[in-house]
């Protein structure tokens, strides 16, 4: 938090940057607190519930004013079974205050993405997935860092759900994501 | 099928540097469960570490778990994967010392985690690479790991107390296996279910004998012939009529169960059984999970089957015959009514009644606390003297005698409730909304992928307020 602050104060108006890439280094720590993990960690000693992730977020301005962000995840968990996502995000990102990427932003974004479950070499089940999403975000630049904050809210649905399991052979694809809430803490470079 | 799959919290208990080698004396490979065995094993070092390194679903021990339940999604009726190599060795026990035998690991996902691979379960099969060859008379030696029991003792107790109530159980003690000069730790010597059991215990062998591995007497898992029931003799028939037979017969209404399951089936000595795998806890067996267990068609009762009780590694210590308040994902109420028999004789009163008197009969008349204990205490006198007695372990002889002590309430009261009856109508491989809940890790993924998790978790809302703050502390910074 006082880290944040102090980034806060160094802070101030810059030209706007055409090209930003950021990562997001938390996200497999908010993972791992995720709802029902922290239950399963209760048999921790038997196996472990292993979570990470890998993503990038680039943003392109075109002017002051706009500019697009497109972010590609990965995300495997290990629980009894395994599950992996692979998908992106990508939409405009307007800025609140004409500064490009710097200061207050509104992003919406589409989501597309693909989800599988498997135990060990045994596939049981996989999914599309597609959603949208908007985020409110205030970013920093220092030289060339770069910090980007946002908090926003994304749906998303499940689509052309195929099960390879005989146990899971009348069932069809897992409700949807409603309404979810997303916390971006990204750090990265303006080009 | 249903989900059982009892977790145990403590997986072995200290490594193969603490435990005391053992010398040779002048016993054989007896079943006196006085004996503490000391087998000693001779390979090539590089042979133990690849039979220590086989898996039976691939990969790495800890995946095993993942790749029994992929598979058992996956087929109703495939057999599972046998990928147990033999390899050469030269073993001694007591005054016998036999060369080249054969030598493998064993077990099914509990005994081939991880840490099996310092410590696999073995089974020696004394005529692979010479013919005839026997280790005192045996073709094949059994020595389980006993990775899923730290006390080492469940096992030898359970089948102990099958047989002290006339079942027909496999004999058992404890044994040092040593590999190279280093003890392995206290192993369970567990007779193998063979021609030579068969003879002993039903006076012939010719019958048909089947192993099973979370199968069960269902149309289901016979539809595709015989199917993941394992054949385990030579005369056994490689067909599943006998089988289907006893399916069909579940399928009887009250009225005519006794006289159709009964022709195919000795009921008698199946409450029995069943009232005894309660009485021992034996969860992972077969009227609770399906599991570890034999069916024998004895040819001197007109082919009709008995089981025989298998693997109870994690027996008298399970939470049981109650209802369990919130069920987990790996906790379910366990009331020995899962297996297709079970939980058909549970649905016609008399036989419920014929259980639960049986099971009266065995806490009354047999169960007795204090020779059980004085049973683990010899058991604890001989392990301890291979593996040095930890405080660990001093806690878990405590909570093991706790539970012994306990047992008879416990089973009192689910006889006085009347018992739980079993889910009706005929037993399908899966039940469809016990599957609902697996793509839900999918979802959680999903979720998390895309930023955040599901919020419901108080640490998450932490995180959004700290945000929050920092933004309208801003906001106000600025606006003054």
């Amino acid at each position: 938090m006082i880290t944040l602050y102090t980034f806060t104060l160094l802070a101030h108006g810059r030209e706007a940057t055409e090209s930003i890439i950021v990562i997001n280094p938390v996200l497999p720590s908010i993972t791992t607190i995720a709802d029902g993990v922290v239950a399963l960690t209760e048999i921790e000693d038997f196996m472990k519930f292993r979570v990470w992730d890998a993503n990038l977020r680039g943003y392109n301005f075109y002017s002051k004013r706009w500019g697009v962000m497109a972010q590609l995840d990965y995300t495997q968990g290990n629980f009894i079974w395994k599950s992996s996502h692979i998908g992106c995000k990508v939409g405009p990102r307007f800025s609140l205050q004409n500064s490009g990427f710097e200061g207050w932003s509104l992003s919406t974004y589409g989501i597309l993405g693909y989800t599988t479950v498997s135990a060990s070499h045994y596939p049981l089940s996989r999914w599309a997935v597609y959603g949208i999403g908007a985020e409110l975000g205030r970013s920093y630049i220092w030289n060339h860092f770069v910090l980007d904050l946002g908090l926003g809210l994304y749906t998303a649905q499940n689509a052309i759900y195929r099960s390879y399991a005989e146990a899971m052979k009348d069932s069809d694809s897992p409700q949807g994501l409603s309404m979810v809430p997303s916390v971006h803490t990204g750090i990265g470079y303006a080009f | 099928m249903r989900f059982n799959l009892i977790v145990m919290g403590a997986l072995g208990c200290g490594s193969s540097s603490d435990y005391r080698t053992c010398t040779l004396v002048e016993s054989t490979l007896s079943f006196e469960q006085d004996d503490l065995l000391c087998v000693q094993v001779d390979m090539h070092w590089r042979a133990f570490r690849q039979l220590s390194q086989q898996n039976r679903f691939g990969g790495e021990g800890s995946e095993q778990l993942q790749g029994a339940i992929g598979h058992i999604l996956t087929s109703c009726t495939e057999p599972f994967p046998d990928p147990f190599k033999y390899h050469p060795a030269n073993i001694r026990v007591g005054e016998l010392s036999i060369s080249d035998v054969g030598i493998r690991k064993k077990g099914f996902v509990g005994s081939v985690l991880k840490p099996s691979e310092e410590r696999p379960s073995l089974k020696i099969k004394a005529d692979k690479y010479i013919e005839d060859q026997l280790v005192d008379g045996f073709e094949k030696v059994t020595l389980n790991n006993n990775l899923t029991d730290p006390t080492r003792i469940h096992t030898c107790l359970t089948y102990q107390i099958f047989r002290e109530n006339g079942y027909p159980a496999p004999r058992c003690n404890l044994a040092n296996v040593m590999m190279n000069g280093v003890s392995l730790g206290v192993y369970t010597h567990v007779e193998d279910v063979k021609e030579e059991f068969l003879q002993r215990e039903f006076g012939n062998a010719e019958g048909s004998l089947y192993e099973i591995t979370i199968v069960d007497f269902s149309l289901e898992h016979l539809q595709d012939g015989i199917g993941r029931w394992e054949p385990k003799t030579d005369s056994t028939l490689l067909n599943e009529d006998l089988l289907l037979n006893v399916a069909e017969a579940l399928l009887s209404d009250n009225d005519n169960l006794e006289s159709e399951l009964g022709a195919v089936l000795d009921i008698d000595a199946f409450i029995r059984f069943w009232a005894l795998e309660t009485l021992t806890a034996h969860a992972d067996g077969y009227t609770q999970g399906s599991n570890n267990s034999f069916v024998y068609f004895d040819p001197n009762q007109n082919n009709r089957a008995i089981m025989i009780p298998w693997g109870p590694d994690d027996a008298l210590q399970v939470t049981d015959l109650v209802n369990i308040e919130e069920e987990g994902f790996l906790e379910a109420d366990v009331f020995y009514v899962n297996g297709a028999i079970s939980r058909r004789l549970s649905q016609h009163p008399e036989l419920m009644t014929e259980y639960l008197m049986e099971l009266e009969r065995l806490i009354t008349v047999y169960w007795n606390e204090d020779s059980l204990n004085d049973t683990i205490d010899q058991y604890v006198t001989l392990v301890t003297t291979v593996e040095p007695q930890s405080e660990a372990y001093t806690e878990l002889i405590s909570e093991f005698r706790a539970w012994i002590d306990g047992r008879r309430n416990t089973v009192e009261s689910y006889i006085q409730s009347g018992g739980v009856e079993g889910i009706p109508g005929p037993m399908e491989c899966y039940t469809e909304d016990e599957m609902e809940g697996l793509n839900e890790i999918g979802n959680l993924v999903t979720a998390s992928s895309h930023s955040c998790a599901h919020t419901s978790n108080s640490k998450h809302i932490l995180w959004w307020i700290s945000i929050v703050l920092l933004l309208v502390h801003r906001r106000n910074t600025h606006t003054l």
